[in-house]
């Protein structure tokens, strides 16, 4: 499913050049659910950014969902981003404009195709979530817990292959943390592949595999 | 949610945004809807003052060296008398005083004078007028200031011109002009002495003007296109009046606001576009999520040029109203005669339709262009 080989991504600072990551090799099957946890500048969210088509590596090569997404023209990139990739982040990136379920069916004005009953998958999503009764409301209006459901919707919506969380717990308090891990759980009993970039453990208890990186290298693996 | 939507919720969000940019081009829309608001009244009152009032017009032969004219006072060439009674009896031209003069520089009793020949003044058929000047009879003179002086002349006195004997009907008191050297004569009389029966150098025109629709044309281009088929052999030079003046007024003032629109415009455009920078940048994170989950460059674009049309769209309509209201309540202090004449130029609120989103969209295109090209990378790692 993913597939990374010698990947690495190098910035040129006034102060020299930062490894980001640095020769990076995995591999993760398909519907596996993964934790990579890191310290602060690891290059955990540079690695998950990479791995999501938004991120062109340094040097090395990549096989995500069957393609290389830093090989193929902008639409198609676009195209895949939108089809096989879901994205969560730390601060949720909700658009505070947009209410709850204008911002789970955003995805529905992207690239490519696939559009076709959004809408109640939208419902359905939050109610899984247990949001449908706050579908009208803004952002704002939210609990941080609410809101990182509501981004996870947001994601899950054209149900992706991959489901790529940058600390999607980072934010929030234990209880509410346990609920998103669930729920990543939950997405990953329906078949999506999770990848969970992380400094926390909330997510450990379902994750099938957990690696650490550190200093833009995969330091250690475990099953 | 269509775009239209997205973009009405994001207004509905960042009102302070919104409306900032909307006065801007409310003031530039309603400023430039009031200019030409009343710049068509000016324009009106000046035709109605021109028709009302007319042109003071010399008319001379066309071979005229002007720079002579000038120097001398008078063309050095000649045209038919006929003229002047071709001008009086065309149907098209109105006028108030036809006189027709010949002039011509000559040695009399070793000192050089000038010898004006003039016709009686041609008045409307039953129009009352008081003469605009001298009616002279024939066999008697009016002599200048200078002659008078340094030959001791008196009216009654019979001089003779040429082997033309003429009397003294009036000595002229000093003018401080060309005048003062001039002995005026009957027209007749004064064609006999210089041998030009039948000549004139000059047809003064007061109050001329043409029948024609003022509004198709101005009213001068009009007046000298007919003379021009009246009396081809003739050119027309026009004396300033108050009229003209008016005219030259408002033509500056065109001129005036044709550099300070500019301005102005540029000003408004450099207001959108920041405020459209602070948005873009406001918006980083919103950009970035909508680029992770497949949004184009373009449709992300279209919000950002979308938004900037409606407040050029809002801002031109709004603007057109209060820079119409502006011009109707104060043009009318400015331009009393055509005061009931301002009224909405509907043209002006196409133009502004269609010209101010335009130029609003223009305006934001660097920063959205900025902002989309933004790497989501970067700012999705702004934890």
């Amino acid at each position: 499913m993913i597939f990374l080989e010698k990947v690495s991504k190098h910035y040129n600072r006034p102060s020299g050049v930062v490894k980001a990551l640095d020769e990076i090799d995995l591999k993760v099957e398909r519907n596996e659910f993964t934790v990579i946890r890191g310290p602060s500048g690891s290059g955990k969210t540079t690695l998950l950014l990479t791995i999501g088509g938004m991120l062109r590596p340094t040097r090395g090569h990549l096989t995500v969902a069957g393609m290389d997404p830093y090989n193929i023209d902008n639409k198609k990139r676009l195209e895949f981003r939108a089809e096989k990739i879901g994205f969560v982040f730390q601060l949720f990136h909700l658009i505070p404009y947009l209410t709850v379920i204008e911002n789970v069916l955003l995805p529905s004005g992207s690239a490519g195709g696939g559009n076709k009953g959004l809408r109640s998958r939208a419902w359905t999503m939050l109610k899984q979530l247990n949001l449908d009764d706050r579908s009208t409301h803004f952002p704002a209006e939210l609990s941080t817990g609410e809101k990182q459901r509501a981004a996870i919707a947001r994601a899950m919506l054209k149900k992706p292959e991959i489901m790529l969380a940058d600390e999607p717990t980072g934010n929030l308090d234990p209880e509410n943390a346990a609920g998103i891990a669930r729920c990543l759980e939950e997405i990953h009993q329906e078949g999506c592949t999770v990848i969970v970039v992380t400094h926390g453990k909330d997510c450990d208890q379902y994750a099938e595999r957990i690696i650490r990186l550190e200093q833009g290298r995969l330091s250690s693996k475990h099953e | 949610m269509n775009t239209f939507q997205h973009i009405g919720r994001e207004i509905r969000h960042r009102k302070t945004n919104f409306i900032l940019g909307l006065i801007a081009i409310l003031l530039a829309s309603a400023l430039f809807v009031a200019f030409f608001s009343a710049g068509e009244a000016s324009k009106r009152e000046t035709i109605r003052l021109m028709r009302d009032i007319g042109f003071n017009l010399r008319v001379i032969p066309k071979e005229t060296d002007m720079e002579k004219f000038w120097i001398t006072g008078f063309s050095q060439h000649s045209m038919p008398e006929h003229y002047v009674y071709d001008l009086a009896d065309h149907p098209g031209i109105s006028y108030n005083h036809l006189t027709a003069t010949l002039q011509k520089t000559t040695i009399w009793a070793d000192h050089e004078i000038i010898l004006t020949g003039m016709a009686p003044e041609v008045i409307p058929p039953g129009k009352a007028s008081s003469p605009m000047t001298f009616s002279i009879e024939p066999g008697t003179v009016y002599v200048g200031f200078e002659p008078a002086r340094y030959l001791g002349l008196h009216p009654g006195d019979n001089i003779e011109i040429e082997n033309h004997p003429f009397t003294v009907a009036r000595c002229l008191s000093e003018t401080g002009s060309r005048d003062d050297i001039r002995i005026y004569g009957h027209l007749k009389d004064i064609q006999k002495i210089l041998d030009m029966t039948g000549r004139i150098n000059e047809i003064k025109a007061l109050q001329c003007m043409c029948a024609a629709d003022y509004n198709q044309m101005e009213p001068l281009v009009q007046l000298r296109a007919q003379l021009k088929e009246v009396l081809p052999d003739a050119k027309v030079i026009l004396m300033q009046s108050i009229a003209t003046a008016r005219q030259d007024q408002r033509i500056m003032a065109e001129r005036y606001f044709s550099y300070v629109f500019p301005l102005l415009l540029f000003a408004a455009m450099a207001w959108i576009g920041i405020l459209a920078f602070l948005n873009v940048r406001e918006r980083r994170h919103e950009i970035g999520i909508m680029r992770a989950i497949g949004y184009s460059s373009g449709k992300i674009a279209l919000l950002f040029l979308g938004k900037a049309a409606f407040i050029g769209f809002a801002g031109a309509a709004v603007g057109f109203f209060l820079g119409t209201a502006l011009s109707i309540k104060f043009g009318p202090q400015i331009f009393k005669i055509t005061a009931a004449s301002i009224k909405p130029q509907m043209e002006l609120l196409i133009w502004s339709l269609l010209g101010s989103p335009l130029v609003c969209a223009v305006a934001v295109i660097i920063p959205t262009m900025l902002g989309v090209y933004q790497d989501p990378a970067v700012t999705l790692r702004e934890e």
